[in-house]
C-alpha cells in the first residue's frame, strides 16, 4: 500500500516537471493604425504567421482621426497588452509620448513598444537616438537617411545644384531641409531653399509655389527635391506642371509622389519590409525576451528606386543600367 | 664535351624544361578554374540579385512562383549547370528548383550561406555545388541559391594542357639534347669534315631558333585549350550585358542615349582582364558606346583596305533583341594571349 502511494507521488512529480509541462501563455500584441491595415501591416502580420509566433493581434484603426488615439489610450491601460504596435509619427508620439514627455511623472505607457513608418524617429522627439536611447522602445523607419537618399540621388542623376521649396511650419520638412544642406558640402552640391510664406495658421498660399520654382530656376538649379511636405504634397499638382515647364525634374523623399504624381524619381524602402523588420522586433521582445531598449531603432539595408517612366520620357532622364536591377518602374 | 658533362647538361636541361612548362601549365590551368568558377559566380550572383531585388520589392522567398521556370531556362542555356535552386534558411529544404522532384529535400550544408557575400564551391557526396546566401533587407539570411555544375569540360581543358606540356616538354628536351650533341660530336666531326666549323653554326643557330618557335606553339596550344573556357565566361557576361539593355529598351530607354553606358560596359572591362573591348552597335554597325579601345585588336589590309582582327583575338558578338528584332549588336573582344604576361 505504501508503495503504491510512493509511486503515485513520484509520478505527480514526473508529471509536473517533465510530462506535462506548464504551457506558455499566448501573448498579446495591440496594433494601432493611421489608416487601416496597409503594406506594413501586412508585412508584420506575415512576419507573425511565417514565424508561428503563438500570439493574438487586436487591432486599432483610427481612421486618419487624431481624436481616436485617446481611446486607444484607454485601451492600453485597460487590457496590458504584452507588446504595442504603432504606425506613423502622429500615432507613435500621442501614444507613446515623445522622450521628453516620458520623463515627466503621469507618464503611464509602460508596455514594449514597437513602431513602424516613423520617418523621424530622432527629430519628431521621439527617441534621443537609434540605440541607446533608454525607453522601453524599438521601432523601425521607412525613411532612407538624408545622406543616402542624396548618394543615390546623385547615382542616378548627377547634380550641382538642388532646389527645395517647402512649409517652414512643418517641422519634419524643415528638420529635412536642414539636413540636406548639412551634407551639401560633403557631397558636393549647392542647396537652394525657397521658405513658403505661411499666415498665422501655418498655412500656405499655393499659388506661391509657381512663383518660388521660377526663382530656383533662375538660380539655375538642376533637381528639385520634394520633402515629406504635408502642405507641398497637398498642392503638388501645381509644383509639378511648374517643373514639368521648366524642364526641372523633381526628386522625391516618398514613393507616393512619383507613383501617383509626376515626381521623376525617389530612394525608399517598401513599406510591407517595415512590417517585416517590425515583426522580427518583435519576435526579439515576445519570444528571445530582449528588453525593447535593447533593440535599435533601425531602417532597412537596402533601398529600390521608384522611377516614374513617363515623367523620365517627358525630361528624357532615365535611370543609368547600373541602377535599373534595382529600380521599380512605374507606368 | 665529354659524355659525363653532356649527361649532366641533358639532366639539368631536362629538369629546366619540366619547371618552365609545368610553371606555364599551372598559370594556365590556375587561369582555367578561375575563369570557371568566375563565370559561375556571374551567373550565381545574378540569380542571388534577381531574389533580393524581389525581396526589396516586398515579395517573400516562398512566394516567388516563377522562379523555377526562371531556373529551367538558365539551366537549358549552361550545358554544364545540372540544376539550379533556392533553399530556405530556416528549415533548410528546397524551394524551387529547375528540377521539380527535389523541391522540399533538406541540404545538409545550409550554413556556407549565412555568411553574408559568401560563394562556396564544394563537392557533396560526388557532385559540385556552388552557391551563395540570399539575405533580407535587414540582413538576416533567408534563403541559398545552390548550383550542381559537372566538370566534365573543365577536365577535358585540364587533359589537354598536360597532353600540350607534356609534348612540348619532349620537343624542348629534345632540341636541347640535340645541341649538346652538338657540341659532343664536335672534336670527332672536326676530323672527318672540312668546313664543319659552317655546318656546326647552322646547325647551331637552326636549333637555337627553333627553341622560340616551339615555346611560341606550346602558348598558342595552351590559349587554344583555354579557349572554351574563355568562350563559355564572355558568352555569360554578355548574355547579362545584353539582357540589361534590351531591359532598358523595352522600358523605353532610347536606344541610342542609354546614360552611364559606357561606364556600365568599362566596368565589365575592368573586372575581365581577358577582354580587350567592348562595343555596342547599332544595326548598321556604327558604334554607340565603347569600352577599351577596339583599334589595336584589328588590322587592316594595305592593299585591299579589308578589315580583320589581328592573330590572338576573337570577337564575341551577340544581337540585341527588343521586341523580336534586333536592333543592334553587343561585341565583346577577348585578348586571348593576356595570359602571356603572366609567365615571367
Amino acid at each position: 500500500m505504501k508503495g503504491i502511494y510512493v509511486k503515485k507521488f513520484f509520478s505527480f512529480i514526473l508529471c509536473l516537471f517533465f510530462i506535462c509541462p506548464a504551457k506558455a501563455e499566448q501573448k498579446n500584441i495591440l496594433m494601432v493604425l493611421w489608416d487601416g491595415c496597409e503594406e506594413a501591416c501586412r508585412g508584420f502580420q506575415d512576419y507573425v504567421a511565417s514565424n508561428n509566433m503563438d500570439v493574438k493581434i487586436s487591432v486599432i484603426d483610427v481612421k486618419k482621426d487624431p481624436k481616436l488615439i485617446d481611446a486607444a489610450i484607454e485601451t492600453v491601460h485597460k487590457t496590458h497588452p504584452d507588446l504595442l504596435v504603432t504606425w506613423g509619427t502622429m500615432v507613435s508620439v500621442k501614444m507613446l509620448g515623445t522622450e521628453q514627455q516620458a520623463l515627466q511623472e503621469g507618464y503611464s505607457i509602460l508596455v514594449p513598444a514597437v513602431f513602424m513608418v516613423v520617418s523621424q524617429p530622432v527629430e519628431s522627439g521621439l527617441v534621443s537616438s537609434f540605440v541607446s536611447q533608454g525607453r522601453n522602445l524599438t521601432g523601425v523607419s521607412q525613411m532612407p537617411s538624408i545622406s543616402e537618399q542624396i548618394q543615390a540621388a546623385k547615382q542616378f542623376f548627377p547634380f550641382k545644384k538642388i532646389g527645395i521649396i517647402y512649409n517652414p511650419s512643418e517641422k519634419n520638412s524643415a528638420d529635412v531641409v536642414n539636413d540636406v544642406k548639412s551634407y551639401a558640402s560633403l557631397l558636393d552640391y549647392e542647396v537652394f531653399e525657397k521658405p513658403l510664406p505661411v499666415n498665422k495658421n501655418g498655412q500656405i498660399e499655393p499659388k506661391a509655389i509657381a512663383g518660388l520654382a521660377y526663382e530656383l530656376a533662375e538660380q539655375k538649379v538642376d533637381i528639385f527635391f520634394l520633402p515629406p511636405d504635408f502642405s507641398i504634397n497637398e498642392n503638388r499638382d501645381l509644383f509639378y506642371q511648374t517643373a514639368v515647364s521648366l524642364g526641372i525634374p523633381i526628386f522625391s523623399a516618398s514613393e507616393g509622389a512619383v507613383r501617383h504624381g509626376n515626381a521623376l524619381f525617389a530612394y525608399t524602402h517598401k513599406y510591407y519590409n517595415i512590417g517585416q523588420i517590425a515583426g522580427y522586433k518583435a519576435k526579439k521582445i515576445l519570444v528571445d525576451g530582449i528588453p525593447a531598449y535593447n533593440i535599435p531603432i533601425e531602417t532597412p539595408i537596402r533601398g529600390i528606386f521608384v522611377v516614374n517612366m513617363d515623367v523620365a520620357k517627358q525630361f528624357n532622364v532615365y535611370p543609368p543600367l547600373s541602377l535599373l536591377s534595382i529600380s521599380e518602374l512605374i507606368n | 664535351m665529354k659524355l659525363n658533362r653532356m649527361l649532366i647538361c641533358a639532366f639539368l636541361w631536362a629538369v629546366t624544361v619540366f619547371l618552365f612548362t609545368g610553371r606555364v601549365f599551372n598559370i594556365f590551368d590556375e587561369e582555367a578554374n578561375n575563369l570557371n568558377n568566375e563565370r559561375i559566380k556571374i551567373q550565381i550572383f545574378e540569380t542571388r540579385d534577381f531574389i533580393q531585388n524581389q525581396l526589396d520589392l516586398g515579395q517573400s522567398l516562398n512566394t516567388l512562383n516563377s522562379l523555377p521556370t526562371l531556373f529551367e531556362k538558365q539551366v537549358e542555356m549552361n550545358n554544364e549547370m545540372v540544376s539550379l535552386f533556392v533553399a530556405d534558411a530556416q528549415n533548410s529544404k528546397i524551394l524551387f528548383s529547375s528540377i521539380k522532384t527535389q523541391e522540399g529535400l533538406s541540404i545538409p550544408w545550409i550554413d556556407k550561406c549565412k555568411i553574408h557575400n559568401s560563394f562556396f564551391k564544394d563537392t557533396f557526396e560526388t557532385k559540385t555545388i556552388i552557391g551563395t546566401g540570399i539575405f533580407n533587407v535587414y540582413n538576416k539570411p533567408v534563403g541559398c541559391v545552390g548550383a550542381e555544375y559537372t566538370t566534365e569540360k573543365l577536365e577535358e581543358v585540364r587533359n589537354k594542357m598536360v597532353n600540350t606540356s607534356s609534348h612540348y616538354a619532349f620537343y624542348l628536351f629534345t632540341l636541347g639534347c640535340l645541341l649538346f650533341f652538338c657540341f659532343y660530336v664536335t672534336p670527332t666531326v672536326k676530323k672527318y669534315i672540312k668546313n664543319y666549323k659552317t655546318y656546326l653554326i647552322v646547325s647551331f643557330v637552326v636549333l637555337l631558333l627553333s627553341f622560340p618557335h616551339f615555346i611560341g606553339k606550346m602558348y598558342v596550344n595552351f590559349e587554344e585549350n583555354l579557349h572554351p573556357i574563355i568562350e563559355t565566361k564572355i558568352q555569360t557576361i554578355s548574355n547579362k550585358i545584353r539582357f540589361i539593355i534590351q531591359f532598358a529598351v523595352e522600358k523605353d530607354v532610347p536606344f541610342n542615349s542609354i546614360p552611364e553606358a559606357e561606364t556600365f560596359l568599362d566596368n565589365f572591362k575592368k573586372q575581365n582582364p581577358e577582354i580587350a573591348f567592348i562595343l555596342l552597335t547599332d544595326k548598321s554597325g556604327r558604334v554607340l558606346y565603347e569600352a577599351g579601345t577596339a583599334e589595336s585588336a584589328f588590322k587592316s589590309d594595305s592593299k585591299t583596305g579589308q578589315i580583320s582582327l589581328r592573330k590572338g583575338y576573337y570577337n564575341a558578338a551577340g544581337q540585341i533583341i527588343v521586341n523580336n528584332s534586333s536592333i543592334g549588336w553587343l561585341q565583346i573582344g577577348v585578348n586571348e594571349r593576356y595570359l602571356r604576361e603572366k609567365v615571367f
